[in-house]
């Protein structure tokens, strides 16, 4: 699958990726085996090697590591310490390349489990942005704040007070995308009505900010923010795709975030990805077979906008399906 | 806490809407979702005119529900009734009658099978928790406006109803006044555990007196925007409670709610627009279309309930 590292030059890799750096730094996609145990798919590295050559050759029993803690619980997990869960070795690896939080997606069919995508977070530095789980508290049918990653000392005063907010079916971001169980970009959090929780001083530097809803066969299981800063945003593109009024097998562009990559965007604007025969690009094979992917081949992204991911120093991209009862409702695409 | 304590009121999927001689009716309220838990305080603040005051009435059974539902105890609302009191901003006693005979009309009615003792007794109770013991034979011109709004709070408060709805109780206050009389339903509540909903423009009221905070959005349209949980143990008192930093966090929180507020609209959700937008941002022409499974489409699977889709079938 890792194909086509040949497209971006070294040089130009790194000139870009220090122009911009993103939050997620890596992204990994566990594959259940028939034993009961996770072996590795595919990995988005980048330039983190170390965690790269950490994965080689694991297989994670249930409870083992990031993704093995994941399969256990039967939910998503977010872990902000990764040294007490991560499999021997992969603490340090990750911490070696600027990665201090990581969540652990599990993605069912048919009641079970199948796979597990593992998302990375970088920390320290200039990191400013966050990744929260939001599901059901205690007795109440209201969404509340359950494992986080806030990176930064920008969002401090923002997740002390995330920890006393709660949100009622179609309220906040969260609340929105539980009543409609649809994924939902909000371009700038501080200029959205969507987006209300807000903390005085705390959070200024937010924008870009993501609910992905986490379902279980038609069961919300929870709601995954991402959310973006100025200076380290999530990823550099956001994109939410759907399948055609017109066409189920064809999927067309709901919502796209691109940030300082304006051109991308324009590359993006006639496009559409076939699901049929397998899927064409990187959502349309996501859609396809219904389970997440990761990519490095430009193509992935639609040949009409190769050039400009190029351009951009695009060097990694990932597909969530949003499945309700096994159809895939929306493609959830981040790119960096 | 039994299941049906945590949700001893539930307000699901609240509309309002009024005819509008100039095309569709105006939700005012659309999709108000709020869970009270049994005995609990909750503050209802947002700007003025957003829904505040038409989300209780529809909970006093006083305004009709266009669509959606009111529970209280496991009884739809469908009309007013004696087990939810209201309190207005103005007390509304009647001025032929002292404050010992307003409390009284609302006993009768409430115990009918009660002795004339009895009677008596509870009125004076009543009188005397909200601090009118020696003004119990005066009429409501001869009381202050804080003093006339303690005879309408024991009035609610008389009928033992499950729960208390106040609308701005202490609006035309001065603030001395105001927060003597914070402090003494607080009293009374701390004693009689009355689940109640109180509507404040007072940012302060509505942290010190709130086991929760409902902050509602700008309407049309209005719902809630999110919920603030209040941590601080009761019974409480406001230098414990103004002396706390977290009391300037949630304070802070809820002013830049109502600020952020005031700054976007309904209008200002993204433009339908087919075209890509400035600044990098490209939104499809409907937002939130009709496939989109609404709500009820998807349960809620509670966090760690061993229940869960998934739990089971992985060992
Ligand atoms: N009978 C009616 N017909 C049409 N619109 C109405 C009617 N009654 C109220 N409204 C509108 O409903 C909206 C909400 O009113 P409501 O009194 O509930 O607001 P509120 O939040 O209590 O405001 P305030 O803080 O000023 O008391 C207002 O915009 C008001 O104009
Ligand atoms: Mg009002």
């Amino acid at each position: 699958m890792f194909s086509d590292s040949h497209l971006l030059s070294p040089t130009t890799m790194t000139d870009l990726a220090t122009a911009t750096s993103t939050l997620l730094g890596a992204a990994e996609l566990w594959r259940l085996d028939t034993d009961g145990s996770l072996s590795l798919d595919t990995g988005l590295y980048g330039s983190h090697h170390a965690l790269r050559d950490s994965a080689a050759d694991l297989r994670l029993a249930s409870g083992q590591g990031l993704a093995g803690s994941a399969l256990a619980a039967g939910r998503p997990r977010l872990f902000d310490d990764l040294a007490s869960v991560a499999a021997p070795g992969r603490a340090q690896a990750a911490a070696h390349n600027g990665l201090s939080a990581a969540a652990a997606l599990p993605r069912f069919h048919g009641g079970k489990i199948t796979s597990v995508l593992v998302l990375f977070f970088r920390g320290g530095g200039d990191a400013c942005g966050g990744a929260e789980i939001w599901s059901a508290g205690e007795g109440r049918f209201e969404l509340a704040l359950g494992e986080c990653y806030h990176a930064g000392a920008c969002l401090e005063r923002f997740a002390r007070i995330s920890k006393y907010v709660n949100f009622p079916q179609g309220a906040g971001l969260p609340g929105r995308v539980w009543e409609h169980n649809c994924p939902e970009l909000v371009p700038d959090v501080n200029a959205s009505k969507t987006f209300l929780r807000s903390s005085g001083d705390g959070g200024r530097e937010l924008s870009v900010g993501l609910g992905l809803p986490l379902m279980a066969g038609r069961n919300l299981q929870a709601v995954l923010l991402l959310l973006s800063s100025q200076t380290t945003p999530m990823a550099r593109v956001h994109e939410i795709w759907e399948p055609s009024a017109d066409d189920a097998t064809t999927l067309v562009r709901r919502h796209g975030v691109y940030g300082s990559m304006p051109d991308f965007g324009h590359a993006s604007d006639d496009l559409s990805f076939s699901t049929r025969n397998g899927g064409e690009g990187l959502p349309g094979r996501a859609a396809a077979t219904a389970e997440p992917l990761l990519t490095e081949n430009l193509d992935d992204l639609g040949i009409a906008r190769r050039d400009a991911a190029r351009n951009a120093g695009l060097t990694s991209g990932m597909a969530i399906p949003t499945v309700i009862t096994d159809t895939v409702r929306y493609v959830t695409v981040l790119l960096w | 806490m039994s299941n049906n304590d945590s949700r001893y009121v539930e307000i699901v999927n609240l509309v309002k809407a009024y005819p509008n001689p100039l095309g569709d009716a105006i939700k005012v309220v659309d999709g108000y979702n709020l869970t009270i838990k049994k005995g609990d305080l909750v503050t209802v603040i947002g700007h003025s005119g957003c829904g505040k005051s038409t989300v209780l009435m529809m909970l006093a059974g006083l305004n009709p529900i266009t669509s959606g539902d009111v529970v209280v105890d496991g009884r739809v609302v469908d009309g007013p009734g004696p087990d939810r009191a209201v309190v207005f901003q103005a007390p509304c006693l009647l001025p032929w009658l002292t404050s010992y005979g307003n409390v009284m009309l609302g006993v009768k009615r409430c115990y009918p099978h009660a002795s004339k003792k009895d009677r008596d007794d509870i009125v004076k109770y009543y009188l005397n928790l909200v601090g009118l013991a020696d003004s119990m034979h005066k009429y409501p011109r001869e009381m202050s406006g804080g003093m006339q709004q303690r005879v309408g709070i024991a009035r609610a408060i008389a009928l033992k109803p499950k729960m208390l709805l106040l609308d701005e109780p202490f609006g035309r206050l001065d603030s001395l006044t105001r927060m003597d009389l914070q402090d003494t339903i607080l009293d009374i509540l701390d004693k009689e555990k009355i689940t109640t909903m109180l509507i404040t423009h007072d940012v302060d009221e509505a942290v010190y007196m709130a086991d929760r905070i409902c902050m509602m959005t700008n309407g049309p349209e209005a719902r809630v925007g999110q919920v603030l949980n209040v941590p601080f143990e009761r019974p409480r008192t406001r230098a414990d409670v103004t002396s706390d930093d977290l009391f300037f966090d949630l304070r802070a929180s809820l002013i830049s709610f109502l600020e952020k507020n005031e700054k976007t609209r309904p209008g200002d959700q993204p433009a339908p627009a087919a075209q890509p937008l400035d600044q990098g941002v490209y939104e499809a022409p409907s937002l939130l279309d009709t496939h989109a499974p609404r709500g009820g489409g998807a349960d809620l699977v509670l966090a760690g309930s061993t229940s869960g889709p998934g739990q089971g079938t992985l060992n």
